[in-house]
């Protein structure tokens, strides 16, 4: 067994019995535990579940199964509700939460065969960019373990990473799997706004909040999402769209390529992207420049419109249906105080305030309606460069992956982080990352971006992509960096 | 500070209070953008919002809903007094 073998290889091999689903699972189960301790990417194990519903397909392999992801291993971000397993989105609110439901991506995977190994560590409240505000304590880096994973969906990627698991969900809100897709040299997806179903993933900002696959390689990628999208009647902002399909080989695209963004990023990081524009137009595709106007602002209406929503959707963190309550209180209001005061870590009060401010009276206009008329001029913005190109090439992250503790008490410096994820996020697009080259031995991804809905452009172009270049089949070697 | 029902200890407060006085000041950047005449957007995607039928589903089980709570009495929530007994 190879703990970085893809889907079609892992379906094969049960196929043709090399291993059982018990074995495989097993497999990744023991990884997980020689690795987790030291990577901390696994906030819940489930090995009874996992063994139980590998061997259950063990039984069912005798006659034939028309599941197209039956018996291969995933895990899922912890901000997506498991009946009978707890789901903590990484915080001490809710560390000892356990969902009367699924979610409907918890759902739709299951039903397709996927077996799932236990729930991804994240940022809380999937607020930040490097997984150090988790409760569970911070994601080291598979290629570094002094570096930061990236975040919020830094569990999935450096489980994904560390060949603990061939497939993982996330989501993503402001860049949350595209920025640490590209830290720890996996593949992820941002599917466009309502593709995926958002029922039972506990909420942040919800006009941004996007769920999306995480694996290996684009082709892997497309394989959950296939599990993932589709209509959700208990979602009242899930797309009544048709499933994605993948485009027809060697279709000759316009990417379009925005040079004035390239100001203030990592020249080296700049250099894997300009090879990766070479490789596109030796594939036949045609570059392009395109302009995306009001980058900087972006970031700045992100954290009014997310943090405004979050504050809103934070509110039922009251103490009484669910969740942590503070053990002495004097009345009902000092409960909610003292309970959400103990509940909630320093970044996500940060936000609930920065929330609360921009929606006050008298700020209204000035902050809030400021931040969605931005919005609007964002993604006018992308759907005016659509109008001359398939696909837009750009950087995930302007730095490789930082050291841990250097900017969580800067956080200013960490928001930026996110510049190149966030206005497709406003714009509510498809997105994905992709891993590119190396900087100082540290994986650097690339965003293909597409228009709503093209996220059979968007696999595609990264298919032809990982045919052609081997970035995405580099793997830490965890042995030497774990010292065992 | 009441809006966000936190209650934020001195410490927390005066470092909080900084980091926003700075968010403030980043956020401000939106300035330098000319909105005028700009329609405010709630929803990246337009799309219609697929309605369903306005028919019961499946029913919520109070007793398995209740027992996440962290108190409980005769199928009630318990929460501590809200008004002073005279």
């Amino acid at each position: 067994m190879r703990p970085y073998a893809g889907v079609q290889e892992l379906r094969r091999d049960l196929h043709d019995r090399k291993y059982s689903a018990t074995e495989l699972a097993q497999f990744y189960l023991d990884r997980i535990s020689a690795f987790n301790d030291r990577i901390n990417c696994f906030i819940t194990v489930d090995e009874e579940g996992c063994l139980e519903r590998a061997a259950e397909f063990d039984r069912q392999f005798g006659s034939s199964t028309n599941q197209p992801l039956c018996g291969i291993p995933i895990a899922h971000k912890d901000l997506f509700c498991t009946a009978g397993l707890p789901t903590t989105c990484a915080s001490n609110m809710l560390k000892s939460f356990i969902a009367p439901y699924d979610a409907t991506v918890v759902k739709r995977t299951f039903d397709e065969g996927t077996v799932s190994l236990g729930k991804t560590n994240m940022d809380e409240f999937a607020m930040g960019s490097s997984n150090e505000t988790s409760f569970f304590g911070p994601v080291r880096n598979p290629w570094n373990l002094n570096r930061v994973p990236g975040g919020s969906s830094g569990g999935a990627a450096a489980a994904v990473a560390s060949g603990m698991t061939p497939l993982a969900t996330g989501s993503d809100t402001g860049g949350s799997i595209r920025q640490p897709a590209s830290l720890c040299g996996v593949t992820g997806l941002k599917p466009t706004y309502g593709r995926v179903s958002r029922f039972g993933m506990i909420a942040f900002a919800s006009s941004l909040d996007q769920g999306g696959p995480m694996a290996h390689s684009a082709i892997d990628v497309y394989e959950l999402l296939a599990a993932m999208e589709g209509h959700d009647p208990l979602d009242s902002t899930s797309a009544d769209v048709s499933k994605t399909i993948l485009p027809e080989s060697n279709q000759s695209l316009v990417i379009g390529y925005p040079e004035a963004i390239f100001d203030g990023l990592d020249k080296n990081i700049a250099g894997c992207i300009e090879e990766a524009r070479a490789e596109f137009e030796a594939l036949g595709h045609t570059i392009k420049s395109v302009e995306l106007p009001h980058v900087e602002a972006a970031i700045a209406a992100y954290y009014v419109l997310s943090s405004a929503e979050a504050s809103t959707n934070l509110a039922r963190y009251d103490g009484v249906r669910y969740g942590h309550r503070a053990a002495k209180s004097e009345d009902l209001i000092d409960m909610y105080c003292n309970s959400r005061t103990e509940g909630f870590g320093l970044e996500v009060k940060r936000r609930i305030l920065t929330g609360t401010y921009s929606l006050s009276v008298g700020y209204f206009d000035a902050y809030y309606l400021k931040a969605q008329k931005i919005r609007r001029l964002v993604r006018d913005g992308f759907l005016a460069a659509f109008e001359n190109v398939d696909l837009i090439l750009a950087p995930v992250t302007p730095s490789p992956a930082f050291e841990i503790a250097s900017l969580n008490t800067q956080p200013i410096e960490m928001y930026r982080q996110d510049l190149y994820t966030i206005p497709v996020s406003l714009a509510g697009l498809p997105a994905l990352s992709l891993p590119c080259g190396f900087v100082d031995g540290l994986p650097i991804g690339m965003q293909l971006i597409g228009p709503h809905f093209a996220e059979g452009a968007v696999l595609g172009g990264g298919i032809a992509f990982q045919n052609v270049t081997d970035w995405h089949d580099q793997h830490p070697d965890l042995e030497a960096t774990l010292g065992s | 500070m009441a809006l966000s029902q936190l209650a934020l200890d001195t410490e927390d407060k005066q470092k909080l209070g900084l980091d926003l006085d700075a968010i403030i000041h980043f956020i401000e950047m939106m300035n330098q953008v000319d909105t005028e005449g700009v329609e405010p957007l709630a929803h990246a995607v337009d799309l219609e919002q697929p309605l369903r039928e306005d028919r019961a589903i499946d029913e919520i089980d109070r007793g398995v809903f209740q027992s996440i709570a962290p108190k409980t009495a005769d199928g009630f929530y318990l929460v501590p007094k809200v008004l002073d007994q005279h």
